[in-house]
């Protein structure tokens, strides 16, 4: 590739720790610890690197961002670079003060994650008492400080049933922007999919039930989709495509494709200051392994839907096929799609609610 | 900018959205645009609202 464009988002995990222990973490399930994080100092040279290399968005992100005490500081540092912040929160260790704090740094906007529309069913997912009830009284705060607040809400076979109601309630807290995401089943929700797995029935309803909200709401509500993978016939395009829109820093400073892509093995991650982030993105050995079409096999090599799909997930295609460099079997081209399927059909009948829970 | 969201607008987008000063209304700013692309008001109204009413849908400007 000659040219390669700068990424648009930089998804900043500032921490792995976090108060709540989801079930379907998008984590790694080895995570760091908080002597592996860095400091305030590393995070500010992010920010100028990914400011000079053209990064528009920075997601502030985790485990859960505000445990940082330096968080406001590096929101400022952001804005004043140019570029727009987001605050991805679970929203329990808000207050108002904080928030208020946060909007005089310039952040632009918050999402703040849900679990259930209701709050016993939320507060287990979470496995964190009385969060559910503080996450709604912060929510309702950020849209008065004069932020874009977002209601992201994962979903699965033990919540689908309080979807309608989540839908009222991302309108009521006064939200921009729903995010419906069914579990991506990586990392935590890999091992927790027996418990998670939705029917094809809920998924069916939950897809009808979307079309119609987003009909009703035109204007006053948008909502964001994410399919649930294994029931699907074509790809995501995954990430936006490996390596050509967003990239991710873990808290350790090591540079990520994407949050998941340290379960590929053999993929070796460069580190901010050992190397330059534009350096990093344009011929780092973990981004240009999977950029672009040369790397595919078949079916992917000769599709006509390469260029748009990408060849959709590599840390999907590993987890099923074993081949990261595989076609994900989310594709009905790829030749472990039946197999798939059927293991989703399995996992949705399995009669459990136990969930493992996210912890060190 | 909007959040997860980066708009890349075109030429004629770029116009139209320079002309929003969260004061004009939809005709204030058709007019102002006629006059600056010498166009008749009339040929371009029909585009300015439907573009404008995307970017409301969308929660990309308010009304």
């Amino acid at each position: 590739m000659n040219s390669i464009s700068p990424p648009l988002a930089l998804m900043a995990e500032l921490t792995h720790r976090c108060p709540l222990q989801c079930p379907y973490c998008s984590n790694p399930v080895e995570m760091l610890k908080a002597g592996q994080e860095r400091d305030t100092e590393f995070w500010l040279r992010v920010i100028d690197e990914a400011a000079d290399l053209g990064v528009l968005q920075m997601h502030f992100s985790g485990g859960e961002p505000t445990l940082r005490q330096d968080l406001p500081q590096l929101v400022a540092h952001a804005t004043a670079r140019g570029i727009y912040a987001n605050l991805i929160t679970s929203a329990v260790l808000l207050s108002e003060a904080k928030l208020q704090e946060l909007a005089a740094a310039g952040l632009g906007h918050v999402q703040v994650s849900i679990q259930g529309a209701k709050a016993e069913t939320a507060d287990r997912i979470g496995h964190y008492r009385q969060g559910h009830d503080k996450k709604l009284s912060i929510a309702r705060m950020v849209p008065q400080a004069g932020m874009s607040l977002t209601i992201n809400a994962v979903m699965h076979r033990q919540n689908l049933e309080e979807l309608p109601a989540i839908i009222d309630l991302a309108v009521a807290l006064g939200a921009d922007r729903l995010e419906v995401a069914h579990v991506q089943y990586h990392g935590w929700a890999f091992r927790n999919r027996a418990a998670l797995m939705p029917t094809r029935e809920q998924f069916e309803e939950a897809d009808r039930l979307v079309a119609e909200r987003r009909r009703s709401l035109q204007g006053r509500l948008v909502i964001d989709y994410v399919v649930p993978d294994y029931y699907a016939d074509f790809p995501k395009t995954c990430m936006g495509g490996w390596g050509q829109k967003m990239l991710n820093i873990a808290p350790d400073g090591r540079v990520l494709p994407c949050h998941a892509a340290e379960t590929i093995p053999g993929l070796v991650f460069d580190k901010i200051g050992e190397r330059g982030l534009r350096d990093i993105w344009e011929h780092g050995e973990a981004f240009t392994r999977f950029r672009g079409t040369g790397w595919m096999e078949e079916p992917c090599a000769s599709c006509a839907m390469r260029e748009i799909d990408w060849g959709g997930c590599r840390c999907q295609a590993l987890a099923i096929t074993g081949n990261a460099a595989a076609t994900d079997p989310v594709c009905r081209f790829s030749s472990h799609h039946a197999q798939m399927t059927a293991m989703a059909q399995a996992e949705a009948k399995a009669d459990t609610h136990d969930f493992i829970y996210r912890r060190f | 900018m909007a959040p997860e969201r980066v708009i890349m607008l075109d030429d004629v987008g770029d116009a139209i959205v320079s002309e929003c000063d969260a004061v004009s209304s939809v005709e204030e700013i058709t007019l102002r645009l006629s006059a600056r692309f010498a166009t008749p008001a009339e040929n371009i109204e029909g585009d300015v609202l439907a573009f404008l009413q995307e970017l409301l849908d969308k929660g990309l400007i308010q009304s």
